[in-house]
């Protein structure tokens, strides 16, 4: 009798302790699952209720963005999404998301000339995204916001590099490392030839491995709208061809790696070289227009600014616009 | 442990039912009388979203402040999701249970309508008002799969047509229909694994690519081989100079520039050459001008740019030359002097120009005399 009556006082405490969705120092709606509302903890920050609601400590942003917040402090009552919200692409009639893609090409300890960053300038420039809370994103992020299928941080940027020159493996990629930035090396291929000033096989596959994306820059680095002399159509054709299709399977070869993104050499094109970027298989590729990308750029001429080796941080800020406020009524 | 009894089982194990609480006749008795207070004092719990609502003092009122403030700028898709939240903390509110009906309703019907006007105007061929009519379909409904369809596809240049094979088509007849010309074959054999030699399959589709406005050789091949010199990075100090240059002497500089520099000098011609022409599209030919000067003159068509916009200057620069004499003999010096700089700004040599502004000064500075 006793334990009887003890079993069911134990029973009903416990049934009646547990109260629907309230647990420590958060409270669950269960009528929507798709956000968790939250008083935050002492200690807690963007980044730790990332990892325990949205496990990714990555996933900061989309706690900032939603909240409007850029920090959180104890007593903070939030919102986290568990799901996307709000429009993939912050379209509205006022405007839309658009994301910068830069362009460095080779870097120097301190000569400065157009194709060539400083380490100090490049290392400000890095501080500056950190520090005015844009987030470098990755090329397969990018395009699946192309594709309109993923939303992305408010203020996104992504960071490429063409070529292959030494100066990506000695000052870029120490830099990139340091704020946890990944990058796109785009080389071509006939350049990596670990001369002096170049970089080896071994040193870009370091690189692969490392987090910086290796894609294709074509072979020779030939601009494709410029005829070369006494050069027929169909010679034309088949070098377009051979620019794309060896420069492919070079880096097959040395990297086992299938590449998908090309930039082109100086940024030109014409719909030949599209018809055969998507014949091989190629999901984008970039020009050097200057400008950002909202998520209905065409894919084969996707907008890159470069920042060139005399820019002061003001030019640079100028390249790094994220949205465009091009009403749509 | 204690808890492992209500399953039949004794520390061991073993089975024991007359152990078995629920058989005992008294126990029956004290679980009828233990059960309704038992479910009554669990229901009798304060509703968790109740709750929810003490615990959260800022977050309902925010996020209907939010939701209002997007409804009132037509943003009815974010004002939709804020409600959804509101409600959350008022679950037995109806009327924003209707709100949010409302809403989705009127995201709907919106949608539908900018979609069919999408779909009229790229039936027109009017592409950027069909653009902006599927991205307003999206601003109401994000998943509008057809909406998404014509931006990421239908809007861009498509760079292959489907033929497919008639009985009896070789590859040259494709190559003389598609490109009026059957030695452009090649042109088909690149794109899909045929053999010209042999006979097509009837119902094969075949990729045909459209070579389109932008391809360097586009109708006559031979010509743009003429413009031979275009394929050779001019050094940057030589830019400015419309002088013919030997080629052989070009080619040996170009050689002997370090490859950074040379590329360095092709992505400002191509950027410079971007301004350029979005300048001229906006009539700023001055502008233009100026950009196009700085890009190597055997650049694409820099050379008819520079032509073409030297005389827009000129036209613009004489309208505003006439404009200046209407003042001047309406004796409006201040206006007519004005005009004339403004011809001196656009075109530095008209000399017309300068020697009225000359005259019209001095007449100027007598009348302020006297």
């Amino acid at each position: 009798m006793a334990r009887l009556i003890f079993v069911l006082v134990i029973i009903f405490l416990q049934g009646c302790a547990v109260q629907r969705g309230v647990y420590q120092g958060k409270v669950r709606s269960n009528e929507f699952p798709d956000f968790v509302t939250v008083i935050v903890q002492p200690g807690e920050t963007l980044s730790s209720l990332a990892a325990k609601y949205l496990d990714d400590p990555e996933k900061s942003w989309v706690i900032a963005d939603f909240n409007e917040i850029t920090s959180v402090s104890a007593g903070n009552e939030i919102i986290i999404p568990l799901e996307p919200f709000g429009n993939r692409a912050y379209l509205s009639q006022q405007g839309y998301q658009t994301v910068p893609v830069l362009t460095y090409h080779n870097f120097s300890e301190a000569k400065e000339n157009l194709m060539m960053v400083t380490k100090d300038n490049f290392e400000q420039q890095m501080r500056y995204l950190k520090d005015n809370g844009y987030t470098v994103i990755t090329l397969d992020e990018l395009f699946d916001f192309l594709e309109y299928r993923k939303q992305l941080p408010k203020k996104a940027v992504v960071i490429t590099i063409d070529d292959g020159w030494q100066g990506v493996y000695t000052i870029a990629y120490p830099i990139l490392k340091k704020y946890n930035y990944p990058a796109t090396l785009f080389v071509y291929t006939d350049l990596i030839n670990g001369n002096r000033k170049t970089l080896d096989w071994d040193q870009v596959a370091e690189l692969d491995n490392e987090g910086i994306d290796i894609q294709c820059h074509t072979k020779t680095h030939r601009n494709f709208n410029k005829i070369q002399d006494k050069e027929s159509l169909q010679q034309y054709v088949r070098e377009v061809e051979g620019e794309i299709v060896k420069s492919t399977r070079t880096i097959k070869e040395k990297l086992n790696k299938q590449v998908k993104y090309l930039a082109y050499p100086y940024g030109e094109t014409n719909n030949l070289v599209i018809a055969f970027l998507q014949r091989n298989g190629y999901r984008g590729a970039f020009t050097v227009k200057r400008y950002s990308n909202p998520f209905f750029t065409d894919h084969y001429t996707l907008n890159r600014s470069m920042i060139y080796g005399d820019f002061d941080l003001n030019d640079f800020k100028r390249n790094l616009s994220v949205y465009s406020n091009k009403a749509l009524n | 442990m204690r808890i492992l009894s209500l399953a039949g089982k004794n520390k061991r194990g073993k089975s024991h039912g007359p152990e078995f609480p629920f058989i005992d006749p008294r126990c029956f008795f004290l679980l009828i009388f233990f059960a309704p207070f038992f479910f009554a004092g669990c229901a009798m719990q304060q509703h968790p979203v109740e709750k929810e609502k003490e615990v959260f003092h800022v977050l309902p009122d925010k996020f209907q402040k939010k939701a209002l403030d997007y409804e009132s700028r037509g943003q009815l898709l974010e004002a939709m999701q804020n409600w959804w939240i509101v409600s959350s903390f008022h679950p037995d509110d109806d009327s924003i249970k209707e709100r949010i009906n409302s809403l989705r309703k009127k995201c709907q019907s919106r949608a539908r309508d900018h979609f069919q006007e999408g779909v009229r105007f790229y039936q027109n061929g009017l592409i950027s008002d069909a653009r902006r009519e599927f991205l307003l379909t999206l601003t109401y409904d994000q998943d509008h799969d057809q909406a998404l369809d014509y931006l990421e596809n239908k809007l861009h240049q498509p760079v292959f047509k489907t033929h497919v094979v008639q009985h009896g088509d070789t590859v040259r007849d494709i190559a003389e229909k598609e490109f009026h010309d059957p030695n452009k074959k090649f042109l088909i054999t690149a794109f899909n694994d045929v053999d010209p030699e042999r006979e097509l399959i009837p119902g094969t589709p075949l990729q045909i690519p459209l070579l389109g406005d932008n391809f360097p050789g586009k109708g006559n091949f031979a010509q743009v081989m003429q413009d031979k010199d275009a394929m050779v990075l001019e050094p940057r100090r030589q830019k400015r100079k419309v002088s013919a240059t030997v080629p052989g002497e070009k080619i040996a500089e170009a050689m002997a520039m370090p490859a950074q520099e040379k590329m360095s000098d092709g992505l400002h011609d191509v950027e410079n050459y971007q301004k350029a022409k979005e300048y001229l599209e906006q009539e700023e030919y001055r502008k233009s001008l100026q950009m196009l000067l700085r890009v190597d003159i055997n650049y694409r068509d820099v050379r008819q740019l520079i032509a073409s916009t030297e005389v827009f200057l000129q036209q613009e620069a004489d309208a505003h030359y006439r404009k200046g004499i209407s003042y001047f003999l309406a004796e409006d010096l201040d206006k007519a002097i004005m005009e004339w700089e403004e011809v001196l700004r656009l075109s530095p040599n008209h000399l017309k120009a300068r020697k009225d502004l000359q005259n019209a000064r001095k007449l100027k500075q007598k009348v302020e005399r006297y």
